[in-house]
């Protein structure tokens, strides 16, 4: 078993083109790291340098004990599995997962045992003499998800290895992908631009964007306390809300001035928000589910709104409320919506918890309390 | 009737049936959605309703008039597929434009109503401010926004999308989801909206019919679809993360209809009991349950209990995978709970809530 440690590591394309700069990352030994982040931002190739398929401009990759940036792939002991699986068509799937072993020239009875325990976890079993043509795509990726597992390696890296499967086949690859981690223990690095995808299989995620990583954390913390706008408003769905505000003192009282009306800052947020200057004002984010739902008006900080439109999800619901142009998406507790028949033009109060709001600077966006 | 009817509707392609037999009503108006996996059969089906692939047998009509045999263009449809494909080398106002420009229509459309056209659906999109641009200047959910506009111009009478976001990142998503939802409203027109995603077929459609293998597995609002699937296949397919499914026996135990599985046993309510005997021979179930319909109780008092394979934190929720033996079952729970990774937990299961299915067949029970 083995952790990685990236340190001061740099990709440069040509002599001008730089993608990655001093970038500094450490995974833990049997830890499940996702790097998350939109297209571009530099986690497929902050893989590929751990693999060695990129070449490392500046900086070291230390795999365990060993520094590997002149260890070719195939010395690293790592496996990857990729979006698009490769297999051989022609050969059956028992013969897809032994390739590699057989390469090794290991005895044919120790490969046998080896292929029946991986294709065992993953469910394949029956599919074993199966031709790889004749699989469903999920089945596909287990397949090379076993060729990459029988190798029995420290380090396991995956780029988008199930992004362009249906979304229910998603979610079921999913918890098998967590559930073999569990059991097999090695170090998982999994490339996703999907955040529920990194929320649910992550013990810690990497957020990215252009080449610069922006937040690490536990899901937890990214989710409750973003480093920014731009994690802020990645992590969490359906998004969060933003809303520029100015500040005002009344009577000792801080108010935000938002585009849904006048907000008191919170007791806690108010010591905070005094030692810092910000005479702009400031961003505001506000997660759907820290907005609260009634049907009367309900004292400070509720407002008045429209029901814009209603997106029932079976097991909850989101609303688009407008107030004046402003449309808020709310994501309420269920039991703000008990009793209440709501439909579209219904006028509702929303009250943002102001304990939950996250504040930002506006100009760099980065967060403040 | 008003909208679109089908009626046992037959698609080949050579030998491969596509669509085997499809009935379904839409109605005038309503947003309503074909979920299901790739080769499921929606694209073939908004193929044959706009006109673009001819049936092999069986009818549509639109608005009663039977369509057999009438040209894409006459049926009054707008398409629109997941790649935008606009015109590079001309703007946002111009790529509008090109389907009133078309020679067939040229002269049915003056400048000034071109004009007019273009500028009211670009308002209804909100892209008034991008008439000028050029699609490279435009962002993945912009390009969309366009290629919508371009085949409302037409102010057609249904409008067929074939997974026109699937691609798109999730913010933009979530963010075209309500904007295509909102678009719908506006209009007052029939959408038939193709999805694999049932986040977004549960999310906006008015009804959904869920196919599979060309076959329509279950029609109705989003109600029927969650709360009453009509076979494994659907209950499976719908929900984040989808319904637990378990295999199982009936048994009476002194008296008690119980449902035997490999994990636990669970006493039927009298109304299952009753749905059973209606049902007549069935000796195995599938019993499935809602990972909402499923909380986290006392080890000592619950007799069904597991062990905590892991926790995914997702923010509002909390997915929490359990293992019973060898079956991993899901639970899905608002409350930040003290639950960690490794440990045994009770589990409590809301008996109302509980979908009954023959084994052998798959289809539901009561």
């Amino acid at each position: 078993m083995a952790g990685i440690e990236i340190k001061n590591v740099t990709k440069k394309y040509g002599k001008d083109l730089i993608v990655i700069e001093g970038l500094n990352l450490t995974i833990r030994d049997g830890e499940f790291f996702c790097l998350l982040g939109p297209s571009g931002c530099g986690k497929s190739t902050t893989l590929r340098m751990i693999a060695g398929l990129e070449e490392i401009s500046g900086g070291t990759v230390k795999i365990g004990e060993r520094i590997v940036n002149d260890i070719p792939p195939e010395g690293r002991n790592i496996a990857m599995v990729f979006e698009t699986y490769a297999l051989y068509p022609h050969l059956s799937v028992y013969e897809n997962i032994a390739f590699c072993l057989k390469i090794r020239k290991i005895p044919s009875s120790e490969i046998r045992r080896k292929v029946e325990r991986v294709a065992a976890i993953l469910e394949m079993e029956d599919f074993l003499s199966s031709k790889v043509s004749n699989l469903g795509d999920g089945q596909k990726q287990r397949v090379s998800v076993c060729r990459a597992l029988v190798r029995d390696p420290e380090v396991f890296l995956m780029d988008e290895p199930i992004s362009h499967l249906d979304a229910t086949l998603r979610a079921q690859m999913r918890a098998e992908i967590k559930r073999l981690q569990r059991k097999n223990g090695a170090t998982y690095v999994y490339v996703t631009h999907d955040q529920v995808e990194a929320m649910a299989l992550a013990d810690r995620i990497a957020i990215m964007k252009n080449g610069v990583i922006q937040q690490i954390g536990t899901p937890t913390e990214v989710f409750t306390a973003p480093a920014n706008k731009f994690v802020g408003g990645f992590i969490g769905e359906p998004p969060m809300n933003f809303w520029e505000c100015k500040i005002e003192r009344d009577n000792g009282e801080l108010y935000l001035i938002s585009p849904i009306g006048s907000l008191a800052i919170s007791p806690q947020a108010k010591k905070a928000i005094e030692k810092i200057d910000v005479p702009g004002g400031v961003l505001v984010g506000v997660r759907p589910t820290d907005i609260r739902v009634f049907a009367e008006d309900a004292g400070i900080n509720a407002h008045r709104a429209k029901i814009d439109i209603i997106e029932p999800r079976g097991d909850n619901l989101i609303l688009n409320a407008k107030i004046g142009d402003e449309i808020v998406t709310v994501d309420p507790p269920a039991q703000d919506l008990l009793g209440l028949n709501l439909h579209r033009g219904d006028t509702i109060w929303l009250r943002p918890e102001m304990d939950q709001i996250h504040f930002f600077d506006k100009s760099t966006e980065t967060t403040l309390v | 009737m008003q909208g679109i009817t089908i009626k046992n509707l037959w698609k080949k392609y050579g030998e491969v049936e596509a669509l085997k037999g499809v009935n379904l009503n839409c109605e005038k108006g309503d947003l309503f959605c074909l979920l299901g996996p790739s080769g499921a059969g929606k694209t073939s089906l908004l193929k044959t309703i706009g006109g673009i692939e001819e049936v092999f047998s069986g009818e549509i009509f639109i608005d009663g008039h039977p369509m057999n045999g009438v040209s894409p263009q006459d049926r009054d449809i707008a398409m629109i597929f997941e790649n935008y494909a606009l015109y590079p080398t001309l703007t946002v106002f111009d790529n509008m434009a090109a389907p009133l420009r078309a020679p067939k229509r040229r002269h049915s459309y003056s400048k000034a109503d071109i004009e007019r056209v273009v500028k009211k659906t670009a308002k209804v999109l909100s892209m008034e401010g991008m008439l000028d641009r050029f699609p490279k200047q435009l962002s993945g959910g912009q390009k969309q926004r366009v290629a919508l506009g371009r085949a409302l111009v037409r102010q057609p009478k249904i409008f067929l999308l074939d997974e026109p976001i699937s691609h798109l990142d999730a913010v933009i998503k979530h963010q075209m989801r309500t904007e295509i939802k909102r678009l719908h409203r506006e209009l007052g027109i029939t959408f038939l909206y193709a999805t694999p995603d049932q986040l977004e077929a549960l999310t906006m459609g008015d009804m959904i019919a869920v196919l599979k293998d060309g076959e329509i597995q279950q029609s109705g609002n989003l109600q029927q679809i969650f709360d009453s699937p009509a076979n494994t296949f659907v209950a499976a397919f719908t929900g984040d993360p989808p319904m637990n499914l378990f295999d199982g026996t009936l048994k009476d135990i002194n008296g008690d209809l119980c449902a035997i599985t490999e994990s636990f046993t669970l006493p039927l309510s009298k109304n299952a009991r009753k749905e059973l005997v209606k049902a007549g021979h069935v000796t195995g179930v599938t019993v499935g349950i809602r990972p909402t319909d499923i909380s986290t109780g006392l080890l000592e008092k619950c007799p069904i209990h597991g062990n905590v394979l892991f926790m995914e934190y997702l923010g509002k929720h909390t997915v929490i995978g359990i293992e019973i033996n060898s079956t991993l079952l899901k639970v899905k729970v608002t409350d930040k709970t003290g639950i960690e990774e490794g440990e045994n937990i009770g589990l409590i299961f809301n008996m109302d809530k509980l979908n009954l299915f023959d084994k052998k067949t798959g289809m539901r029970i009561g």
